[in-house]
């Protein structure tokens, strides 16, 4: 699942997989704005078919903590 | 032009237009902004509209609906399809909200004296526009819709989303 996590965020920001990590933030990636973060979430939310809730979405600090929450809502 | 067109848009100085509008309908125009005196335009109470902002409705319908506000220079323009705003839109500087259309299908006749065409717009409550959005005739826009700066909307956003690009495509839903 973090294979196919770090895929997606690669695609949303515009990276090869290869250069993505769980532990990235914001800071570290450029296009990681405030639309792509909502980007990211929907592209996710629709390959594991989950749905977060605000509270969680706002919450989410690094890619580790979008792969907890997948997680946690998709089991 | 007719007369009382030419007389409404030309000759009635911009501080009347803001004093009529502010005892009809209890809005708040800028002195500075271009609203056209037209039966055709409705205004809820309390809606703003901002500096340089060019309001044109002698052609057709429009009704803006209250609470909403309407940033600096932007331009907004009905034709007969009408357009339509919802109560609490905040729409923000450099939007262009065009009603209408030309048709282009006849190569003899230049573009500009082909026959119009206006399928209206229609703009939902509690929406959000970001600055320099251009939202084209045909579109409609679903309430609580929050649309990202420099879009360009061409079709149908539905309720409660967050949209983007040119032609703006749905990037979230709101929750």
């Amino acid at each position: 699942m973090s294979e196919r996590l770090r895929e997606i965020a690669a695609e949303v920001f515009g990276l090869r997989a290869e250069e993505v990590e769980l532990a990235m933030t914001p800071e570290d990636i450029e296009k990681w704005d405030s639309l792509n973060h909502l980007r990211l979430i929907t592209a996710v939310e629709s390959e594991f078919n989950i749905r977060l809730t605000m509270s969680q979405i706002q919450g989410i600090e690094c890619l580790r903590d979008l792969h907890s929450y997948v997680e946690q809502v998709g089991h | 032009m007719k007369l009382g067109k030419i007389v409404r848009r030309f000759l009635v100085p911009s501080f009347v237009v803001t004093v009529i509008y502010a005892f009809k309908y209890g809005c708040l125009i800028s002195p500075k902004a271009e609203v056209e005196l037209s039966p055709l335009l409705k205004i809820g109470k309390g809606t703003q509209v901002g500096s340089f902002t060019k309001i044109k409705a002698s052609d057709g319908p429009m009704d803006i609906g209250h609470s909403s506000s309407i940033g600096n220079n932007c331009f907004i323009t009905s034709d007969f399809g009408g357009v339509r705003i919802g109560e609490y839109a905040m729409i923000a500087s450099n939007v262009s909200i065009i009603g209408a259309n030309y048709r282009y299908d006849d190569l003899e006749v230049p573009i500009c004296q082909q026959e119009k065409t206006s399928k209206g717009i229609d703009i939902g409550s509690n929406v959000w526009i970001g600055a320099g959005v251009v939202i084209l005739d045909g579109s409609t826009i679903g309430n609580g819709v929050i649309i990202a700066p420099n879009s360009v909307v061409t079709g149908n956003l539905p309720d409660n989303v967050i949209a983007q690009g040119n032609p703006a495509t749905v990037v979230f839903e709101r929750r």
